[in-house]
């Protein structure tokens, strides 16, 4: 195995598009040595991001938004205060990866890219309607978060493509978005159903709203349905009902030790309301 | 000072929390090669063809070990003295395998690396055999004869008068997990052969003395041959009481006349160790109108796996249980263990305990509810009284301190009020169950319940103790250096223990059968006052005093009537001279096997739309007869309750109904509950002195996991009003029961 300690996304484009055998870049580690360890992966080409410069910077872009290194980990996330106050949910999604120690290196983009079905971040960040930007040989992209993974471990990336930062909107006005995941155990625990939801709201209507589920399908889910159910409402027990059953509707989940299909179909519904109930009392101001 | 009952922390607390204790996983061995197992695939098959050509030509590769080039002796890895008569069913590596994760080959090589990697290239082909993961098929006959490995059967009064007398007749019918004992260290063992031919075992055991036998079986020699030293523990809870890799290391490193070391990784540990058996039980109860039990007839069925590995002993074991909680007039029993092809069951903090109290407790609490009785009220009317006698053995049950355990704990609990508060019906449900229970201390009359210690002054003024004491991490070293500390007035520390060696230490039977402190701990009670006669009459010849004129206190012999006073030290040194050496050896024979009591009290909330049931509080009333050590009795209490929670409610191996693969075979599928899980517990201690313990003391460690999960099962069900009895209680069950 080669390990890379690249210093411009430029260069670690270079060295993946010029590489051969199997090619994993090193954000927080907290998948990839753990697969390298245990012989799930063994790659030829590991290419070390963390010495790029601004790779661990969170700013304000231009269209008030935010964009958050690909070597941030969730703790820095975690006490960034502006990143918390506009996107709550993004961040409480981020804080739920693994433990403290797990926290000190884990990134947005690893769990991203890393392409688990129930990582926890990722439905969130297709709630909150983030990008990631993305350096390859045929130059920078922005790529929906919703279309970076295409199945378990697969991502769209094509190689020699890196992503180097995680973008999230500007939050405007009346905003809000939460995130929840169901497992059996408190912490330490794999998501059996995760969801996130986004939603503005003008007085006590809401305007849009981005509805995601993740771990009931191959890859998580930006379920317009369930969005559809809530604008124009005020979140009533009808809207509740009707995304509730549009976020069943959308499951597609496997049937595993960890939840069989139908209860993970029905615990999507259960979540969805609640996200639903946090993320419309946010966007009304509550903390 | 008194050290009976000081929170004194573990002894060797520093040294693990700061990581400096190295396990056998850690160390290094001049020489040492490293084995890899391959496992079957099949639940049942006859290999017909083994490929190793690909594997030995690995470089690196020492050798490859399967059942066609290694010891065909038959072997039982339950046994612990020679002699003893048990199932051989077991050898090296069989050439019907009999459960997916059975033992097909090894592979030893230079590097861990090489062998897992040369293990991989082994290609094995079976001839298909037919199946049994259901334990009722495997008694029904359907799956031929050899289903049933043991049956075990009582039956005093008459039960068939009794239930024709009964006012209600309660039926119910319990199912309990297979489960996962999660020690944090996994199966090691490191196997070095010594220049004059015997072989030299390190192996973090619950007993040197089964590593030794079951090894000299295992390879065909006399045991002489055989030494075993037990390491540094990580937890066991009785999954390292079996030998399940020592045989086969030993046999690589003979074979191979080089230190051979071999390791398995947590999914090999949960799919080729051992496993809490399932059990099955129907229990009936017959009962008066006004709550007393008239007669029970139980009916259980273990799942205990492909081999005899313990499980065979649990329809003895769970027999017991059943007539030492309760007064209960008549009582049929019938137990079975069943023989599937599935990882095998074996030891397990409780050893079958958890499980028949699960099945009875659950029962009890159905039959109060239908009698509409209070279940602590209900269980007051027929909980047995101290010194009753056991019908089945006839032995007692010395001073069996229940009541107290459900009265006292039933009061600080505030069991009343809870109960009369008004019940949501909301989304989130509150209920309270509480379950009592009994366990064992001690194997006697079976076995020979013995242990033999050697204390001895060292030059230094410290004591040596000398005898086979497996501390799998609970602190029963240090409970024991307290009550040497108590009897010759030393500071616990000052007990230097001596290593645990078949070729150093008396046989002892190991850490088993909650005979640690009750056993042990009398054994080296009785073993200090006999040094401290010899310190006693040595003295009184140094100082020219009578024996009755002396104290002891802190490391010293004192004749107060003289002013003097001499260390333990200057005493050895003295004695020396006189060529008297300050030592005593006693063997204590146990006469009996009281019975330790708890009483266990459980709230929790359910949410009834995602299942999830939360243990919010939680009180734990025991009889121990007396503490030696508070801080470690509380310590085995939270572990037992952890334990407990997991098994009413998330834990599960998962066997495939159809292939018997094991679906919960790592911990991201296999829930053991940590610290958030955790409720707040209080504990009750009824210390009433057990008269044949030390100081009073009897065990607490294994009965502490006992009563929790049909505490928790009770409450549930309390919560919901619904007669959920299929245990683990995981979210799913629990959210189709409440939909
Ligand atoms: C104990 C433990 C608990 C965990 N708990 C959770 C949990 O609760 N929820 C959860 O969702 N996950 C959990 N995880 C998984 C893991 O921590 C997360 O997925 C984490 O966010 C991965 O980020 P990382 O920076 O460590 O990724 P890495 O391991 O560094 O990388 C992961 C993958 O992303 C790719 N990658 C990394 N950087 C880039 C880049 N810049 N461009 C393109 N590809 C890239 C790598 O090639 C690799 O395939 C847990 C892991 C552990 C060990």
């Amino acid at each position: 195995m080669r390990y890379h300690t690249p210093e411009s996304f430029e260069d670690a484009s270079a060295i993946a598009a010029g590489a051969e055998g199997v090619t994993r870049y090193l954000a927080g580690g907290t998948d990839i040595l753990v697969q390298m360890r245990s012989d799930i992966v063994t790659p030829d080409d590991l290419i070390d991001i963390k010495h790029i410069v601004g790779v661990k910077e969170i700013a304000r872009s231009d269209d008030g938004g935010w964009r958050i290194g690909a070597a941030v980990a969730g703790a820095e996330l975690g006490e960034h205060d502006g990143v918390g106050a506009d996107w709550p949910g993004v961040v409480e999604a981020m804080e739920l990866v693994g433990s403290t120690q797990v926290q000190g290196r884990a990134t947005l983009t690893g769990n991203l890219c890393n392409a688990s079905p129930a990582a926890d971040s990722v439905p969130a960040m297709i709630a909150a309607g983030a990008t990631v930007s993305v350096t390859g040989p045929d130059g920078p992209r922005k790529i929906a978060v919703e279309d970076v993974p295409t199945g378990p471990g697969q991502i769209s990336l094509v190689r020699g493509e890196v992503v180097t930062a995680v973008n999230l909107p500007a939050r405007g006005p009346g905003g809000g978005d939460a995130y929840l995941r169901f497992t059996p155990r408190t912490e330490m625990d794999i998501a059996v159903v995760g969801c996130g939801i986004s939603l503005t709201r003008d007085g006590d209507t809401i305007t849009s709203a981005r509805v995601a589920l993740g771990a009931v399908a191959p890859t998580a889910l930006l379920v317009e349905a369930a969005a559809a159910a809530l604008v124009g409402g005020t979140l009533d027990d009808g809207a509740l009902d009707a995304l509730a059953a549009a976020a069943e509707a959308a499951c597609n989940p496997i049937d595993d030790k960890r939840g069989t299909i139908r209860f993970r179909t029905h615990v999507a519904g259960v979540l969805a309301r609640r996200v639903a109930k946090i993320a419309y009392d946010r966007a009304g101001g509550a903390k | 000072m008194s050290h009976i009952s000081n929170p004194l922390p573990i002894l060797d607390g520093a040294e693990k929390v700061t990581g400096r204790l190295r396990y056998l996983d850690d160390m290094q061995f001049e020489g040492m090669a490293h084995a890899q197992l391959v496992f079957s695939t099949l639940a049942h098959g006859r290999i017909i063809a083994l490929d190793t050509a690909r594997a030995m030509a690995v470089p690196g590769v020492l050798a490859v070990f399967h059942h066609g080039n290694t010891p065909d002796n038959r072997y039982n890895s339950t046994i612990w003295f020679e002699e003893q008569e048990a199932p051989e069913d077991e050898r090296m590596f069989p050439q019907v395998v009999r459960h997916v994760g059975d033992r097909v080959a090894a592979v030893v090589a230079e590097t861990p690396r090489i062998a897992r990697r040369a293990a991989g290239l082994i290609r094995v082909e079976y001839d298909i055999l037919p199946a049994v993961i259901d334990p009722a098929l495997a008694l029904d006959g359907s799956a031929g004869p050899d289903g049933l490995a043991e049956e075990v059967r009582f039956d005093y009064g008459d039960t068939d008068r009794a239930f024709e007398a009964a006012d209600l007749i309660v039926d119910t019918t319990v199912s309990t997990p297979r489960t996962h004992h999660g020690a944090i260290e996994n199966h090691s063992c490191v196997a070095i052969p010594q220049p004059d031919g015997r072989i030299l075992l390190h192996s973090p055991c619950q007993s040197v003395h089964a590593v030794q036998v079951v090894c000299a079986r295992a390879l065909g020699v006399p045991a002489s041959q055989v030494r075993a030293v037990m390491s540094p523990i990580g937890g066991s809870f009785g999954g390292k009481a079996e030998p399940v890799l020592e045989p086969l290391c030993a046999h690589f490193a003979l074979a191979l006349n080089r230190p051979v070391g071999l390791s398995f990784d947590r999914g090999e540990t949960f799919t080729a160790t051992r496993t809490r058996s399932g059990a099955r039980g129907r229990v009936r109860t017959a009962v008066t109108g006004d709550g007393r039990i008239l007669a029970r007839q139980t009916d259980v069925v273990s799942d205990i796996g492909a081999y005899c590995t313990g499980g065979h002993f649990l329809p003895g074991s769970m027999s017991q249980r059943l007539c030492r909680l309760y007064d209960v007039e008549s009582q049929r029993f019938r137990g079975r263990a069943a023989l599937t092809n599935t990882v095998p069951s074996g030891a397990y903090r409780g050893y079958g305990s958890p499980q028949i109290h699960a099945i009875s407790e659950i029962n009890l609490d159905l039959t109060a509810r239908r009698l509409g009785m209070d279940p602590v009220a209900f269980r007051l009317k027929n909980l047995i009284d101290p010194y009753a006698v056991d019908p089945v053995t006839g032995g007692d049950i010395g001073n069996a301190r229940i009541r107290e355990c459900a009265q006292e704990g039933a009061a600080r609990f505030g069991w009343q009020q809870r109960r009369d508060r008004d019940r949501s019906t909301g989304r989130l449900r509150r209920g309270i169950g509480m379950a009592c229970a009994t366990h064992i201390n001690g194997c006697f009359p079976g076995f020979h319940e013995a242990t033999t210690a050697t204390l001895a002054v060292r030059n230094d003024g410290r004591l040596d103790l000398t005898c086979a004491l497996h501390d799998l991490g609970c602190g029963s070293n240090t409970v024991l250096a307290q009550i040497i500390a108590e009897v010759l007035q030393v500071a616990p520390a000052d007990v230097v223990f001596s290593a645990v060696d078949t070729d150093i230490c008396d046989y002892d039977l190991g850490t088993r059968a909650s005979r640690m402190t009750y056993i042990c701990g009398e054994a080296v009670r009785r073993t200090s006052e006999s040094l401290k006669a010899v310190l006693r009459s040595t003295a009184s010849l140094e100082f020219n005093c009578e024996t009755t004129d002396l104290c002891f206190d802190s490391g010293q012999v004192i004749c107060a009537g003289q002013g003097r006073e001499m260390t333990y030290s200057e005493l050895a040194a003295h004695a020396a001279r006189r060529h008297l050496f300050l030592t005593a050896t006693e063997t204590y024979r146990a006469t009996a096997n009281p019975g330790s009591f708890a009483a266990h009290f459980a709230e929790v909330e359910v949410d009834t739309l995602t299942g999830v049931a939360r243990v919010v509080d939680y009180l734990a009333a025991h009889d121990l007869g007396r503490s030696i050590n508070r801080q470690l009795v509380s310590g085995q209490i939270h572990g037992g309750i952890q334990m407990g929670i997991g098994f009413g409610l998330l834990e599960d191996i998962g066997l495939d109904p159809d292939t018997g693969k094991m679906k919960g075979d790592r911990f991201s599928r296999y829930h053991m509950v940590n610290a958030p899980e955790m409720p707040k517990v209080e504990i009750v201690l009824v210390e009433r002195s057990e008269p044949t313990g030390p100081f009073g003391a009897k065990a607490v460690g294994e009965l502490a996991t006992i009563p929790v999960a049909p505490a928790i099962v009770n409450a549930v069900n309390d919560a919901l009003n619904t007669e959920l009895t299929c245990l683990p209680l995981a979210p799913e069950r629990i959210a189709e029961a409440a939909r």
